[in-house]
């Protein structure tokens, strides 16, 4: 499903080097290492929008298609949930607004009963629907971001640090999620607690010390 | 409600104020009471005795100010001189006209600046050249514009009329008469379209440039929202409030702007009642003048909070 | 100041140069004058020509004289006034956010109530009861426009007091000297901008208020000329546009879009 070799960023000052990456279709992956060692550049360069850096690769393919040619229309088939989900929603929309418009948005169909029991597997009040942002806390934000990723029924579902702004109960309840999804979609999760990780995931990847400084 | 007690302070603050002012001002008739001659020459015998009158110069200072407040209170802004009317029932007459006009080029000016400035900073290139036009024109003073349109256009050209809000001798309800009033209000309204239309297409665009930069509406992406979905509820949705801030400024502004623009094209509004007033030191209708601006800026002004105030109060 | 004209880009060098320009004109101006701006001995409306270059006016001015005199005069209205009114609008600012809530409450409400109400109409008001001199045209204008800069200023003192450095100053019981002394580093920068932009403002008030017949009739700025011209009966019916009404609005136009130009902000891509 996603392949990658001979995958270097640059940025201005810094080079980083990737080791080969083979996810295959329905695979549970999850990609760990220290700090700043480029898991979210990586993400960042592959899912993202206005990737800053340039690219180098060897060969680069998500869904059989190569980087260079994909375009927004990814977000087609990839739900890519990036760091920091506490400022990923529209303050002047509710909670049901966001799921409203991306069902809408994906083409979908609006059923009630699937969001009603995706927000009971995430431990989720259904009251939640009517408020909006400024009224959730850190950890149903975190939850609905996951719910927004996963109602557009999304080929490849790519997570960055879901673990790390959220409590002991929120994280036990989406991994108990996402573990529900394994053999259904493929997922990608980073983050840097190798032992969250090996609960859920199929495999582990690690990047460590691919990172070099230009002078 | 508290912001209501707040502007009747302010307005009663600018009472006083124009009535302390002129008395205070050296140079003004009043300052020097009726002992100087050479200020009071400029008046007419009968304009000095309605002077007398409204003003009272010789009443004490508290009493003067107390007549002074009844009238403003109800309405009475005193006797025009060079008029040799009421200067309430001036204003009245004319004051539909700059409505109409401001009104007009406030509408335009917005839709225009606000749709082909969110266009633009929705793009990622950004045309200096474009912003560097738009700010040079934006700091043409208005007056400047009128009077190179109404030579190139009405007097050179002679495509529109040069001057007047409609042909002498028309009057509503006669046949023509709205197609006539429109081809007077043209060049007066594009000059003030032209005026207004940089500030807010430069304001828009910088804001829409903001918040595109926001998370959420990268997110929006990654959700694969509609594109449509994302200009209307996402970009347009949060830049309401700042918008709404700039339009509070544009409203007055177009009323000082439109003021300008009617004496060029001897638009019968409170331009030309502004500057005849001061051609001819017709204090009582300056005052007028001034009062009814002033009070125009302040419901303007406490419009603007009450709805921005409510907007905000959800988020 | 070397270092800040360098790191300028390529149109504000341009503007910078133009102004350099006006402003020696202005200087200079008696040099430049072929005649007194006074001497109306001259045959009125005369059409350019080597002794006139653009002409006389019906009075018997030489209009090129005039124009000279204009920059001297407007530009010197605008550099006082805008100079005034940053000066008192930083200066309130200043004192507010030191004595902090009376006092700051106080001056803040009296600006708001000077930014909501037209200024222009407020100005021509007064301007029109003093006696026509120039110096009540500069003091009228200053009074309504230091309320703008006076908010702006606040709120970025206000903001750099609350970093520790001045905070710190302030606890240990500095006077306002001292905490002037801290604060004058990053008050330069706004305050250049904000004088440019004042006196950008100052010119186009003194235009407007030319525009209606209120000022100094002695001291003619462009404004003025400008004036004289718009109420010459002929100017739209021959070409004496050309000389007598172009020339100072050319020179007011490029006056006021340089000045807007230098301070403008433009966020590269």
């Amino acid at each position: 499903m996603i392949i990658i070799e001979d995958f270097n960023i640059f940025y201005s000052n810094v080079n980083i080097s990737y080791p080969n990456i083979h996810v295959k279709e329905n695979e549970f992956v999850g990609i760990y290492g220290e700090s700043g060692c480029g898991k979210t550049s990586l993400l960042e360069a592959l899912f993202g929008v206005n990737f800053q850096g340039s690219l180098q690769y060897g060969k680069c393919m998500i869904n059989k298609i190569d980087l260079k040619n994909l375009d927004n229309s990814k977000y087609d088939f990839v739900s890519y949930c990036p760091q920091f989900s506490q400022n990923a929603f529209n303050p002047k929309l509710t909670v049901s607004d966001h799921i409203y418009l991306t069902i809408r948005g994906n083409n979908l169909n609006y059923d009630i009963k699937e969001i009603d029991d995706l927000m009971c597997r995430l431990g989720l009040d259904s009251m939640l629907l009517d408020y909006y942002p400024y009224m959730l806390s850190g950890g149903q934000k975190q939850r609905l971001i996951l719910l927004l990723s996963v109602i557009k029924k999304p080929k490849i579902l790519v997570l960055d640090e879901p673990s790390s702004a959220v409590d002991l109960i929120t994280l036990r309840k989406i991994s108990e999620f996402l573990v529900s999804f394994k053999g259904k979609l493929t997922i990608i999760m980073v983050a840097h607690q190798k032992v969250l990780l090996e609960k859920v995931t199929d495999r582990l990847i690690k990047i460590e010390g691919y990172k070099s400084v230009r002078s | 409600m508290k912001t209501l007690v707040k502007y009747l302070i302010y307005m009663f603050i600018i009472v006083i104020l124009s009535f302390v002012l002129p008395r205070l001002i050296p140079g003004s008739p009043l300052f020097a009471m009726s002992e100087d001659i050479n200020a009071v020459g400029i008046m007419t015998n009968e304009a000095f005795k309605a002077f007398q009158e409204y003003y009272a110069p010789e009443l004490p200072f508290l009493e003067q100010f107390w007549k002074y407040f009844k009238s403003i209170i109800n309405l009475d802004f005193g006797y025009s001189f060079y008029y040799k009317m009421p200067v309430n029932k001036l204003i009245k007459e004319r004051i539909g006209w700059t409505f109409l006009l401001s009104f007009l080029s406030i509408l335009i000016s917005s839709i225009i600046g606000i749709f082909f400035g969110i266009r633009s900073g929705l793009k990622d290139r950004e045309s200096k050249f474009m912003i560097g036009v738009l700010l040079s024109v934006q700091a043409i003073p208005t007056f400047l514009i009128a009077a190179i349109f109404q030579i190139v256009i009405a007097y050179k050209l002679r495509l529109l009329p040069p001057t007047g809000a409609y042909s002498p001798g028309m009057y509503i309800g006669q046949h023509g008469y709205f197609k006539d009033v429109l081809r007077h209000i043209l060049l007066p309204l594009l000059v003030l379209t032209i005026s207004g239309v940089p500030s807010i297409y430069i304001f828009a665009k910088n804001s829409t440039a903001n918040v595109k930069k926001e998370q959420f509406v990268k997110m929006a992406r990654y959700l694969n929202i509609k594109n449509r979905d994302i200009y209307y509820k996402y970009i347009f949705k949060n830049i309401i409030p700042e918008l709404l801030g700039r339009l509070n400024i544009q409203f007055v502004l177009a009323i000082t702007g439109s003021i300008f623009v009617e004496v060029v094209f001897s638009y019968p509004g409170l331009g030309q009642l502004l500057r005849n007033a001061i051609s001819y030191r017709d204090y009582p209708l300056l005052q007028g003048i001034l009062l009814v601006s002033c009070i125009y800026g302040l419901i303007v002004n406490l419009i603007f909070e009450l709805v921005i105030l409510n907007n905000i109060k959800r988020y | 100041m070397l270092n800040i004209i360098k790191k300028l880009n390529k149109t504000k060098k341009r503007c910078l140069i133009i102004l350099a320009i006006f402003l020696l004109i202005a200087i200079f101006s008696d040099l430049i004058m072929p005649y007194s701006h006074e001497d109306i001995s001259h045959p009125p409306l005369l059409k350019p020509s080597t002794r006139h270059f653009l002409g006389t006016d019906e009075i018997g001015h030489d209009i090129f004289s005039l124009l000279i005199y204009g920059f001297r005069i407007t530009i010197f209205t605008a550099i006082v006034s805008g100079f005034l009114s940053t000066f008192i609008g930083i200066s309130l600012a200043y004192i507010s956010s030191y004595y902090g809530k009376t006092v700051k409450t106080l001056i803040s409400e009296i600006a708001n109530l000077f930014i909501i109400i037209p200024e222009i109409v407020m100005i021509m008001f007064f301007s029109s009861f003093a006696k026509p001199k120039l110096i009540y045209t500069v003091m009228a204008i200053v009074f309504f426009s230091w309320p703008k800069v006076y908010k702006i200023a606040l709120f970025k003192i206000m903001d750099y007091m609350e970093k520790n450095k001045v905070k710190y100053t302030l606890l240990i019981k500095g006077n306002w000297y001292d905490v002037l002394k801290k604060l004058l580093p990053n008050l330069l920068p706004i305050m250049s901008t904000f004088f440019i932009l004042q006196c950008n403002k100052a010119v186009m008030y003194e235009a407007s208020l030319s525009f209606f017949g209120i000022g100094d009739p002695l001291k003619k700025t462009w404004g003025k000329l400008i004036r004289a011209a718009l109420n010459y009966d002929n100017l739209y019916y021959d070409s004496t546009f050309l000389w007598y009404l172009i020339p100072p609005v050319v020179c007011l136009i490029v006056f006021v879009i340089t000045l807007t130009l230098l301070v403008s902000e433009n966020d590269n891509s």
